[in-house]
């Protein structure tokens, strides 16, 4: 559905997973090329957009993400990165980020698709696999022969 | 779900009504322990199942096998299964209580986490997220590691040899000693010489975006007096292997390092601009990349050693940065702009067909001498700063 409000913004609907609707001004959806592409091919005119990968919690922070990028310009970079790093501490759990993780690269957002994969390198940096596995409850792993065999092999990436 | 379908779990000591909830998380720390609270009976008899027609179905059976901790499967729609840990949004219980007309469920010890607004870590852990996220994702993820660490991750399963399709190869010997410590260092550095061969033989190739490779630190003068040098060049005898890595580049930096002949003919057709600094070459190895970049527009020698007489003859290469002590016979007939470090041969041959100078550190007054035996309209700028290297 487009709707133009007072500032002569156009305005999208996207539903999420469950059903959830959001309405925000297309030039914060069209951050995402997905939407941008969907919009292109007229799908907003006729009701809301269906984004059947993400969920209303996970979209309410893509959208929060998007609306601030859409506000501000590159003279506030420094603001930016600072309102970033918030961002993403406020989803500093696992589940939160691989969430927003998948997506960022469902909606094609660069800059969120960066941002998530740089916090989850540095949550997985310098530490041991015991440690990844350990943080992230990766199961069903190498058991400890096939490691050794791993690291054997590949002995120049572990000295 | 049409048909009727009954879930218990755990019996219905404190049933909830699922359109009283803000959230539903199943599991927890330990899923099994709720189903297990009422007397360590198997979970079949205690989930009564019902489900006929549409098939819905409630499991909850022993541990081990992570395909039977599965706590509810919907046959018609398998994407609608319930995970131990899932979270639940108030509208996805509701969609499931929909489907399933009598669910009860018993909190047991979990009942405090309905309450629980903010998000429980351990009941999240319960499943892997990591492992879940495709190959290109992690991948992403992967080249934003430092690549010592990006290539240990080979350790986990799902990562495997995915470090070998990253497109951001950041190759810097400082990551792997400690340049303040200048004694004792050559095996850390002969390891990263292993490494970094092992990196370029392994590596998938095809998309990468930059390659940053940097040896410093890892020449010192004795070093090449002791014959050290050799092992160093080495890094770089895959030269012809290197080059065709970096086909698509836009951009080649080379620090610190040997640049010897390759074999054949090197071809970078999308290299715009080539940093090389404190490189070791000849002549002809310089001359030889420069032609087989057709669109470099930018090359900057900063300090490069070997260099005698240089003819740098690409069509499109418009900017030259070149600093060094000694003052080689360079010649670049196309060149549009340049940025010295002192007055050389170079600028009194070329002066007259530049567009901007730049100099750095601010030269003797020598220069002013040359710009004043110019004709008035060339050069169009002058820029005269000091700034380091």
């Amino acid at each position: 559905m487009s709707i133009t409000t007072e500032n002569n913004e156009k305005m999208i609907t996207l539903m999420s997973s469950d059903g959830e609707e959001f309405v925000v001004e297309e030039a914060v959806a069209a951050q995402s090329q997905t939407i941008k592409h969907l919009i292109e091919d007229g799908c907003s005119t006729e009701g809301s957009i269906p984004l059947p990968n993400v969920t209303g919690r996970v979209l309410s922070e893509v959208i929060q993400y998007c609306k601030k990028h859409s506000s501000s310009d590159d003279k506030e970079e420094k603001e930016l990165e600072a309102w970033d790093a918030e961002f993403v501490k406020a989803a500093d759990d696992h589940v939160a980020l691989t969430d927003l993780m998948m997506a960022a690269n469902f909606l094609d957002i660069k800059g969120l698709l960066d941002l998530v994969a740089q916090t989850l390198a540095n949550m997985i940096t310098g530490k041991s696999p015991e440690e990844v596995r350990r943080m992230w409850n990766i199961k069903n792993d190498f058991t400890p022969e096939e490691a050794e065999k791993v690291r054997k092999e590949n002995q120049w990436a572990f000295e | 779900m049409c048909c009727g379908t009954l879930a218990r779990v755990a019996g219905a000591t404190k049933p909830l009504k699922v359109d009283f909830l803000e959230e539903i998380k199943l599991g927890g720390a330990s899923p099994k322990a709720s189903l297990e609270s009422e007397g360590k009976k198997t979970s079949s008899s205690q989930v009564d199942c019902d489900g006929y027609g549409g098939g819905d179905h409630v499991e909850a059976q022993e541990k081990e096998d992570p395909l039977l901790s599965i706590f509810w499967h919907s046959f018609d729609n398998p994407a609608d299964t319930i995970l131990p840990g899932m979270r639940m949004s108030k509208s996805e219980a509701e969609t499931i209580a929909n489907k399933v007309s009598d669910f009860t469920l018993d909190c047991g010890d979990y009942g405090d986490h309905y309450e629980d607004e903010s998000r429980s870590k351990d009941v999240g852990d319960q499943v892997d997220r990591l492992s879940n996220l495709p190959d290109l994702v992690l991948a992403h993820i992967l080249s934003f590691m430092p690549i010592q660490d990006a290539v240990k991750t080979m350790q986990l399963r799902s990562f495997g040899s995915l470090w070998a399709s990253i497109d951001n190869l950041d190759l810097n010997s400082c990551l792997s000693h400690d340049c303040h410590i200048r004694v004792n260092r050559d095996s850390d550095d002969f390891k990263f010489i292993d490494f970094v061969h092992q990196v370029l033989l392994l590596h998938q190739r095809s998309n990468i975006q930059r390659l940053h490779l940097s040896l410093r630190g890892l020449w010192r003068d004795n070093a090449i007096q002791n014959g050290y040098g050799n092992n160093h060049t080495e890094v770089l005898r895959r030269g012809k292997e290197l080059a065709d890595m970096c086909v698509h580049f836009a951009q080649l930096s080379l620090v610190y390092c040997t640049v010897a002949a390759p074999a054949g003919q090197i071809w970078m057709k999308s290299l715009q601009t080539l940093y090389l600094r404190q490189v070791w070459s000849d002549d002809c190895t310089i001359e030889n990349l420069v032609s087989g970049c057709p669109l470099l527009e930018k090359l900057s020698l900063i300090r490069c050693y070997g260099l005698q007489k240089l003819n740098l003859a690409s069509p499109n290469l418009k900017y030259l940065k070149f600093f060094h002590e000694t003052d080689p016979e360079i010649s670049v007939p196309n060149i549009k702009s340049l940025a010295l470090a002192s007055v050389s041969n170079l600028l009194r041959r070329t002066a007259r067909n530049m567009e901007k100078i730049v100099f750095s550190p601010t030269p003797t007054p020598e220069y002013k001498k040359i710009f004043k035996s110019l004709p008035a309209a060339s050069p169009r700028a002058v820029i005269l700063f000091a700034i380091p290297e």
